[in-house]
C-alpha cells in the first residue's frame, strides 16, 4: 500500500474521530434528534445561547453518554500510542499491552486495590496500583526476554504468556478469596471483562491525565523510537541513551496502560491492530505514526463501543469481548505471518 | 595534533570471557587504518568498545582528546559514526527516512530538518549513489543497496570519524570499491575512518596503517607492506599464502593453502 500524506491521514483520524464520538452520542435507547444533541453539545461548549432542550435530555447527552465516549476515545488512544511504543521498544509488530501482559499486570494491581477496599477511600488507588502492576509486568517481560539487547520474539511472547498468566492467577486468587463478598466480586468480574457502560466525568478525571502525560512522554521520544527500530546498536550509535530511553518508555506506556486498565478493564488488541493498520497507511516512522494512533485508536475503541451498545440492543456486548474477538484473528494472522521467523529461534 | 579516536589498554569482557586485551590505537584526521583478522578475533567488538557501544572493563578510550566516559551518547554521536556488520532491515523505512535518521544527534527532541540536515543527507544520498533508491523501503533493497544505504546513513551523521565493520560484506566487485574509494575520498578531505576487513588485498590497497587483531589483541600493526608478511599469514590466519609486491609499492595477497594444525 502506498503511503499517505501525514496532513491528510491526521485530518482523517481527527475527523473519524469528532463522526463517531457525535454519532455514539446522538444513538442509544433515549431517542433524541441529531439537531438537538448537536445544539446541547454546542451550548455546553459555550456556542450557542439557549439550547430548548429538557433537563433529561441534557443529562442523558452530556452527564451519560458523553463521559462514556470521552472515557472510551483516550481509552483508545492510550492502548494504540502504548502498542505502539511496546512494539519499537521490543522491536517486535507483536508486542501490545494485552500479549505481553502489561494489562494482566494492571488489572491484578487494579483488582488488588478493590479488594483491599482502597478503592472505596481514595479514587486515585484502583489507578495508581494498576500503573504499578503495568511496570512490573514490563520489567519482568523486558528482564526475562532480552539477552545482551536483543529480544527474541519467541522468548518474548512466552515471557510475556508467563508473566500474564501469573498475574492473571494471581487475580483469580483475590477474587476467590472474596467470593463471600457476592456484590464486590460481581462488580469486579464485570470490570474485568473491560467494557465502558456507565462511565462518568470521574472516569475522565483518571485516564485523561494519564493518557496525555504518557502520551506526551512517548511522542516526545518519537526520534529515539525511530532509531530504536534499527537495533539497540545502531540507536546507541546514533546517540540515543538506550537505557534512558527504555526506563522513560516503560514508565510511560504503564501509566497510559495502567490508566486505561483502571478505567475500561482489559480491552484487548487494539494497541496491536491500530498501529499495524497505520503503519501500512503512513510508514513507520514515529513522528507521524504516534500522532495517528493516538486520532484512529480514539476511534476505534468508540466506533466499536458503539456497535456493541447497538448490535444486539437491549443487550449490550462487552467491549472486551468484542476488541478480543475482532482482535484475537488479526493476531493470529499476524502471527502465520510471522511464522517462518519465529520457528527459527 | 589531537587524534581523533585513541585507546589505550582497552580491555573487553563478557562475564569473565575476555573478547579483548590491552589494545592500543590512535587513528588521526586524513587517516584510513584498516583492522583484520580471522572471525572471532574481536575485531567487532574493538570498533563497538571505541565508540562505547560495548563498555571497556578496563583501560581509556578518548574522542579528539576527550574520555569516551565522560560524553554523552549525543556528543559521541556527534564525533563517530558507525555502520555494524548485521546492519537491520526488516523495517518498512524508506532510504531517505533512515539517511536522514543520521540527523538524530543533530536535531532536538521536536526540531524538524533544517535545510543543513535536509543538504547533509542529500549528499550522503550523492556520494553513497543511492539517491535514485531514496524512495524505496530499505526491506526491499538488496544486500548491497542496504550496505551502501547504511553508510549514507553514517555520512549523513557528519562526523569526523567513522567506524566500518565489514562494510564491503555482501557487495559485488564494483561496489566494493565503490565504498572503498568513497572512504578514502572522505579521508582526503580530512575524516578519519576505522574500517574492519577481510579482504586482505584490498585491506593493503586502502589502508593508510593496518592492524591485525588475532587472540583478542593487537598482534601487529603499521604500514600494509610491512605488516601483511607471508609469516604473518601462516601465523594468525593459518595460512599458506603468496604476497605479491608491485614495483610501485602496492601488494597483493594471494591465499595459497591452509595449513593444517590439526
Amino acid at each position: 500500500m502506498s503511503r499517505r500524506a501525514p496532513a491528510r491521514v491526521l485530518g482523517m483520524g481527527a475527523l473519524a474521530v469528532l463522526t463517531v464520538a457525535f454519532v455514539s452520542v446522538w444513538l442509544g435507547a433515549a431517542h433524541l434528534a441529531a439537531e438537538k444533541v448537536l445544539r446541547i453539545l454546542l451550548h455546553a461548549a459555550g456556542f450557542a445561547g439557549t439550547d430548548g432542550s429538557l433537563a433529561w435530555e441534557r443529562t442523558i447527552v452530556l452527564d451519560v453518554r458523553l463521559p462514556r465516549v470521552v472515557t472510551g476515545a483516550f481509552v483508545g488512544a492510550a492502548l494504540a500510542v502504548s502498542g505502539a511504543a511496546l512494539q519499537a521498544l521490543f522491536r517486535n509488530p507483536l508486542a501490545d499491552p494485552g500479549v505481553i501482559g502489561v494489562s494482566s499486570g494492571a488489572s491484578l494491581g487494579a483488582v488488588l486495590a478493590m479488594q483491599l477496599g482502597l478503592s472505596a477511600m481514595e479514587r486515585f488507588a484502583v489507578p495508581a496500583f494498576a500503573i504499578v502492576g503495568a511496570a512490573g509486568t514490563a520489567l519482568a517481560v523486558y528482564g526475562i526476554a532480552s539477552r545482551r539487547g536483543t529480544l527474541p520474539v519467541g522468548t518474548l511472547l512466552l515471557a510475556g504468556v508467563a508473566v500474564g498468566s501469573l498475574a492473571s492467577a494471581l487475580t483469580s486468587l483475590l477474587l476467590s478469596l472474596s467470593l463471600d463478598e457476592y456484590e464486590q466480586g460481581r462488580q469486579t468480574v464485570r470490570w474485568l471483562m473491560g467494557g465502558l457502560e456507565a462511565r462518568t466525568w470521574s472516569e475522565v478525571a483518571i485516564v485523561a491525565p494519564t493518557t496525555l502525560i504518557g502520551a506526551a512522554l512517548v511522542v516526545a521520544s518519537s526520534r529515539e523510537l525511530d532509531a530504536l527500530l534499527l537495533g539497540e546498536r545502531e540507536a546507541l550509535a546514533l546517540g540515543v541513551d538506550v537505557p534512558v530511553v527504555r526506563r522513560r518508555l516503560v514508565f510511560a506506556t504503564a501509566v497510559v496502560v495502567g490508566g486505561a486498565v483502571a478505567v475500561s478493564g482489559v480491552i484487548g488488541f487494539v494497541g496491536l491492530v491500530v498501529p499495524h493498520l497505520l503503519r501500512l497507511l503512513v510508514g513507520p516512522s514515529h513522528r507521524l505514526l504516534l500522532p495517528a494512533c493516538l486520532l484512529f485508536g480514539a476511534a476505534f475503541v468508540v466506533a466499536t463501543d458503539l456497535l456493541c451498545r447497538t448490535v444486539a440492543a437491549p443487550e449490550e456486548i462487552r467491549l472486551g469481548v468484542m476488541t478480543g474477538s475482532l482482535g484475537a484473528p488479526f493476531f493470529l494472522f499476524l502471527l502465520l505471518s510471522r511464522r517462518k521467523e519465529i520457528a527459527l529461534e | 595534533m589531537t587524534a581523533l579516536v585513541e585507546c589505550s589498554g582497552l580491555h573487553v569482557a563478557y562475564d569473565d570471557h575476555v573478547v579483548l586485551r590491552g589494545v592500543d590505537l590512535s587513528l588521526s584526521a586524513g587517516e584510513v587504518l584498516v583492522v583484520v583478522g580471522p572471525n572471532g578475533a574481536g575485531k567487532s567488538t574493538l570498533l563497538a568498545a571505541l565508540l562505547g557501544i560495548v563498555r571497556a572493563s578496563r583501560g581509556v578510550v578518548k574522542l579528539g582528546g576527550h574520555p569516551l566516559e565522560e560524553l554523552r551518547r549525543a556528543d559521541v554521536a556527534k564525533k563517530v559514526a558507525y555502520v555494524p556488520q548485521d546492519a537491520r532491515a526488516d523495517f518498512a523505512f524508506t532510504v531517505r527516512e533512515l539517511v536522514s535518521m543520521g540527523r538524530t544527534p543533530h536535531l532536538g527532541r521536536f526540531q524538524p530538518e533544517r535545510p543543513e540536515d535536509v543538504q547533509a543527507v542529500d549528499h550522503a544520498l550523492d556520494v553513497t549513489t543511492t539517491r535514485a533508491l531514496e524512495h524505496r523501503p530499505v526491506s526491499e533493497l538488496s544486500g548491497g543497496e542496504r550496505k551502501r544505504a547504511h553508510i549514507a546513513r553514517a555520512i549523513a551523521q557528519t562526523t569526523d570519524t567513522l567506524l566500518l565493520d565489514e562494510p564491503t560484506a555482501a557487495l559485488d566487485v564494483e561496489h566494493q570499491l565503490e565504498v572503498l574509494d568513497l572512504i578514502r575520498e572522505l579521508a582526503r578531505r580530512g575524516k578519519g575512518a576505522i574500517v574492519a576487513l577481510h579482504d586482505l588485498s584490498l585491506a593493503a590497497r586502502y589502508g593508510d596503517r593496518v592492524v591485525v587483531v588475532a587472540d583478542r589483541r593487537i598482534v601487529a600493526s603499521g604500514v600494509p607492506r610491512e605488516v601483511l608478511t607471508e609469516e604473518l599469514l601462516a601465523t594468525w590466519f593459518h595460512i599458506r599464502g603468496h604476497v605479491h609486491r608491485d614495483p610501485d609499492g602496492g601488494i597483493v595477497i594471494v591465499p595459497l593453502e591452509r595449513i593444517g594444525n590439526g
